[in-house]
This record gives structure tokens, sequence and C-alpha cells, in this order.
């Protein structure tokens, strides 16, 4: 299964039906969205924002129009794996693991923006083998960590 | 791009009662019903200018009406009041009635263009 994350926002696209099966078995349940999947409070994010109006359990910081995924990157948002919530992207402070092989994979779905050195993850695509239960990686885009900071 | 129904209010833009914080406004800003239009991070408030044009030909046509009733009064009241009796020499009646049916014409006629307002 082919998982994409960009701009807080994951999408999920299942080979067949035993992928998401297996895949809901050992984390959490995805919802429809578009066609792909996607986590359920993600799916109910706006395509457009405007200020003070809620973003989950965020208010909104600008007047935004556009796709989703653009939303949440214009509302510093990002949606938080282990609290299934949308959350500040500032306030992921999580690290992430990487392990080097025939190709860079890893145990768990990445957090976006989890720190790896001086860098946060800014985008990322996967594969998910179900065989293993690993998540090998296509493509890992990096943002500074100062850009947070300024 | 959005667009969104609203609503402006005492300078606040609102859509569903909800305010839209740094909203341009288009016009001059007063209270009026339009619409928020919304791409990326651009938007702008856009009022609907047609109820207020409207309520302008209705003060026009109420002010003719107006006029026409005063003339209707000096022609068939004032004249003959004070000249004791109907005016049947000299043209004031029928002047004052061309002018009355002129003002009519211009009565149907704004009615007509605001039955056509966009």
């Amino acid at each position: 299964m082919k998982i994409t994350g960009e701009n807080g926002f994951y999408k999920f696209y299942p080979d067949d039906a035993g992928d998401l099966e297996v895949w809901e078995s050992l984390n959490t349940k995805l919802t429809p969205y578009g066609d792909c999947y996607t986590f359920p409070e993600l799916a109910e994010v706006e395509d457009y924002s405007f200020i003070g109006w809620p973003i989950g359990l965020n208010l909104a910081t600008t007047n935004y129009a556009g796709t989703p995924d653009e939303v949440l990157r214009e509302n510093n948002l990002t949606y938080s794996i282990s609290l299934k919530s949308i959350v500040n992207k500032n306030l992921i402070i999580s690290f992430l693991t990487l392990y080097d092989g025939i190709t860079t994979n890893s145990a768990e779905l990445p957090q976006l923006y989890s720190i790896n050195g001086f860098e946060r993850l800014k985008a990322f695509s996967c594969y998910w083998d179900k065989g293993f239960n690993i998540y090998k990686f296509e493509r890992l885009d990096y943002e500074s960590i100062l850009s947070f900071i300024i | 791009m959005r667009v969104f129904s609203a609503s402006l209010f005492n300078g606040v833009v609102m859509i569903d009662n909800k305010p839209v914080p740094s909203c341009p406004i288009l016009g001059q800003g007063g209270n009026s019903e339009g619409v928020v239009v919304i791409s990326k991070d651009e938007l702008a408030y856009i009022p609907n200018t047609t109820p207020d044009l409207s309520d302008n030909i209705t003060q026009v046509v109420n002010a003719f009406n107006s006029i026409v009733s005063a003339l209707n009064a000096i022609s068939s009241g004032v004249l003959p009041e004070n000249g004791g009796g109907a005016i049947t020499t000299g043209g004031f009646a029928s002047g004052i009635s061309e002018g009355v049916s002129g003002i009519n014409n211009a009565i149907s006629a704004l009615n007509e263009l605001k039955g056509r307002l966009k």
C-alpha cells in the first residue's frame, strides 16, 4: 500500500482490500477520501479556513481557500498520529527513526514534522510492506528546523 | 476559488453569522448583503448594490408622485378657487396636464427599470 504525507496530511492507497484490512487491524481505522483513504479527522478538514474558525480542535490563523492539505499547511497544522487529532506542527517533538537497508525503511508510519538531526520531515512517500509490516521510503523531504524558529 | 453568501454589518463581514476578520470590503462599506470571494490567500467582500439602486428609484418615483399630486391640486383646486371657478381660457390646465402626463411616463419608465434590475 502506497502512503504519502505532505502538508500535515496523510493519504493511503491500498493495492487491494487486504492491504487496508491488515493495516487497520494493526493501527487504526481509515476513512475513504476521494481515490484514497485517510484518517477520519483529516477527512473532515474543509478546503477553506477563516481566521478564528475551528479546524479540528484548533482555531484557524489565516484566511485561505485551496485544498484541505494546503489549508493545514497555511495554518501550521498537521495530523498527530499519537494524539489522533490535528495539532500545531510546532508541537511535534517526536524523533524520526529510520533504518538503512536496501531501502530506507521504518517500523512505524512516520510522523510529519518529526525531528531528524537539524531537520524536520516535511513530506514523504513510502510503500507499506504488508508481509513485514515495514514502511519502505521512496521519498523523504526535509525542511530546516530553523524554519520553525524564523 | 470559493464564494460564500455573506453580510456586512457595522463594518464586520459575516458568513453564517460568524465574523471573517481581515476581509477587504469593496464599495462604500455600508450595511449590506453580498458575497465573500476567496482564492488562496486573497479574499474580498463584494456587496450586492442592487437593493441600493432599487431604493433610489423608489425614492425618485415617490418624489414624482408628490409633484403630480401637487400639480393636480393646483390645477383642480388652487387655480379655480383663486379664479372664482374652473379656468376655461388660457393654457394653464392643459399645460399642467401635459406636465403630469410626462411625469407619469417617467414614473412608468422608472418602475420598469426597477423591475429589470439584476
